[in-house]
């Protein structure tokens, strides 16, 4: 099978094994396209960083545990009312663990994924709550922020092309912003009107450089 | 089985409860400090307010009254108790008559004490301004939204890192923020906006309108005057303009609909798309797609390397661009179209067609006027139209490395001069020929040879067929 430059997509999509192997081949020839994958591939693998979790480490050695305990207790002949309702509380349980995640997640647009009070509050300082809560957001895009940041450095070390310089100028004036709402909150590290414009700021930087990363290179 | 399954269950939900946080009491170990100001002056006829605030909002409102009442809430938190007190109290807002204006500051205290660990000091102070409704506004910010509601007068905003609203005014508003949102909505005058990095909105404009923004969108609607956006990266989206348009941008798309004057856009790298233009317009881009319908007067596209298309064109087309397909449909003028490795389609020309292009097709399809096209390594197809009452209207096409195809209309009369070289000449009509007569080079006459019929061709055959 023949690829081409332009079989990137298809070729990275996944679909057809063969289609990856022949553009790897091409690109043995193109440096272009080589020099793409190999981003890609950077990328692939910063993936899994970036990933959110809700972590429960407690879960699966607390489920393992409880499995552990029943089937060392002796067997009883008849199972008591509890045990034969059980199941129909957990299945009651998790509708309503679900229904609750789907209610906290019902207006987020893919912004953020929790609607915190410190997001929506009328008070002009914040509580030490919601200050740890937006620290702990800005570390989580100050993290991605780090990683994308070190992906796009040569892309944008040798800008020449129109759209790269105007990220790299974009780039600067967030940075300004950010560094000056910065020097701001070391001197009001409540006010929650400086909070959340850093975390917009935040916000769009890491965007930006999503944005910058998806850019084909010139 | 039974019991495996309600073994599992009950390890399940017994895990998630023990895997639930637990619920997070608010830990505040601080003090808060609260105070509010309170001042109301009379307001003499043709004194402005004057505001230079930081470190919270500004909200201006309006009532009849010949007074301004001016509110504040302080608020202050610490870890200090005394400390809160003393710079709670420390703040100061003051309002002066100067007897030009009313003048309005906040004065910060300076921090002279430090904290160890986590001791802290934070503050805001919020206004509430109720104003005159015809009192001049000037209001500068950092750090704060600025909001200003049914201000019948001049307003000027300056922000920086915060948002400003500005709703049912009039007068002259001349708005700039860094990193923030502008809205300007239902205001009966002019308007001056720059912007940086936020969204710009502007609706219900009763005046001329300049608008500026380097990376945010930019949306105008209803704009009651000449309307000049300055965009950047970002979106512009003119609807509704009473007056000509005139719109630059580099990166983001382009959108003008319903102009009643001329509209003039340059985009650099991005679509241009209009719609319903009173006046004519010009437009300019370099890769994006350029796009125009229902232009009633003239109209000229230039491209570097986008397709660009006219559709429903008043006067005249005139099109250029490069690598990318050009179209005219409807064109009640003349259409000159110049492409280089592009095709060009061309249909209902009322006026003369002129079609330069090179390295690909050229399709032609009904045109009033004379028909004049210039392709290299490019076919060419032509459906002539009869002429108006007999008007002659000649036709010219020449290429190489393509055939040229010529469907002509049952009784029209036309001088043919016909030449190629490594191809051969048919014709479908009857032809009376005078002078040379060979397969790659034919002179004679259909019908009665009134109008000239001009076709050159190398390395391509030449076909003149009857009108489908």
């Amino acid at each position: 099978m023949k690829s081409g430059c332009r079989d990137l997509e298809k070729a990275l999509r996944g679909d057809a094994p063969e289609l990856r192997t022949a553009f790897e081949e091409h690109a043995a020839s193109c440096p272009a396209c080589a020099r793409e994958l190999a981003e890609w591939a950077q990328i692939s693998a910063a993936g899994p960083a970036l990933k959110k979790r809700w972590a429960s480490p407690e879960l699966w050695p607390a489920i393992r545990q409880q499995l552990a305990e029943q089937s060392q207790r002796p067997r009883v002949s008849r199972a008591g009312f509890f045990s034969r309702a059980l199941p129909g509380f957990a299945i009651a349980s998790l509708f309503v663990l679900a229904s609750a995640g789907l209610w906290v997640f019902r207006n987020s647009r893919g912004r953020e994924p929790l609607t915190s009070s410190w997001q929506t509050t009328k008070d002009p300082l914040l509580t030490e709550r919601a200050v740890d809560e937006v620290e702990a957001a800005e570390k989580q895009y100050l993290d991605s922020i780090d990683k994308l940041s070190k992906l796009a450095e040569p892309r944008l070390a040798s800008a020449t092309s129109p759209v790269m310089l105007n990220y790299r100028e974009k780039l600067a004036l967030l940075d300004s912003a950010i560094a000056d709402l910065k020097s701001g909150i070391e001197e009001n590290r409540f006010n929650t009107h400086l909070r959340r414009e850093l975390l917009a700021m935040y916000r769009e930087k890491q965007q930006t450089l999503q944005n910058l990363m998806k850019e084909v290179p010139s | 089985m039974i019991r495996s399954r309600v073994s599992i269950a009950r390890a399940v939900l017994a895990a998630l409860l023990l895997a639930a946080p637990p619920a997070r009491a608010e830990r505040d170990p601080r003090s808060d400090f609260d105070r509010d100001f309170s001042r109301t002056l009379p307001v003499k006829a043709g004194e402005r307010l004057d505001i230079e605030h930081s470190q919270g909002a500004i909200r201006i409102t309006t009532h009849k009254l010949p007074e301004i009442q001016v509110k504040a809430h302080i608020s202050v938190s610490s870890s200090d108790t005394e400390g809160a007190q003393k710079f709670g109290e420390g703040i100061a807002v003051s309002v002066e008559d100067t007897g030009g204006a009313i003048v309005v500051r906040t004065r910060y205290p300076e921090k002279k004490w430090h904290f160890t660990g986590s001791g802290h000091v934070s503050y805001a102070v919020d206004f509430d301004i109720v104003a005159p409704e015809t009192m001049p506004v000037t209001a500068r910010n950092r750090f704060g939204d600025v909001t200003i509601d049914g201000v019948k007068a001049d307003t000027t905003v300056s922000n920086a890192n915060g948002k400003v609203a500005v709703h049912d005014g009039k007068g002259m508003s001349r708005i700039d923020t860094s990193f923030g949102a502008i809205e300007l909505l239902r205001h009966a005058g002019p308007a001056d906006v720059t912007g940086a990095n936020g969204s710009i909105l502007l609706t219900d404009v009763g005046g001329p309108a300049t608008i500026r923004n380097r990376f945010g969108s930019i949306v105008a609607k209803n704009i009651q005057g000449a309307t000049q956006i300055s965009g950047g990266n970002g979106s512009v989206e003119a609807r509704d303009v009473t007056g000509n348009l005139n719109v630059t941008n580099s990166f983001g798309t382009v959108e003008a609909t319903g102009v009643t004057g001329d509209v003039s856009i340059n985009n650099n790298n991005g679509a241009v798309t209009v719609e319903n233009v009173s006046g004519s317009a010009e437009l300019e881009g370099s890769f994006g797609k350029i796009r125009a319908s229902k232009v009633k007067k003239g109209l000229r596209v230039r491209s570097q390397n986008g397709e660009v298309s006219a559709v429903d064109v008043g006067g005249s087309a005139n099109l250029r661009t490069s690598f990318g397909q050009a179209e005219a449909d409807r064109i009640q003028g003349d259409l000159t179209a110049e492409n280089a490795n592009g095709g060009v389609r061309a249909s209902a020309i009322q006026g003369a067609a002129n079609i330069r292009t090179s390295f690909s097709q050229v399709l032609v399809n009904g045109v009033g006027g004379r028909v004049d096209v210039d392709n290299s390594n490019g076919s060419i197809e032509v459906q002539v139209t009869p002429g108006k009452a007999g008007a002659c209207a000649p036709v010219s096409l020449k290429t190489s490395f393509g055939p040229i195809r010529v469907f002509l209309p049952d009784g029209g009369g036309y001088a043919v001069d016909a030449r190629t070289s490594f191809g051969k000449i048919r014709s479908e009509l009857p032809l009376t020929t005078s002078g040379t007569f060979t397969t790659e080079a034919l002179q004679g006459k259909i019908g009665d040879g009134k109008c000239p019929l001009t076709l050159s061709n190398s390395n391509g055959n030449i076909d003149i067929q009857k009108a489908k």
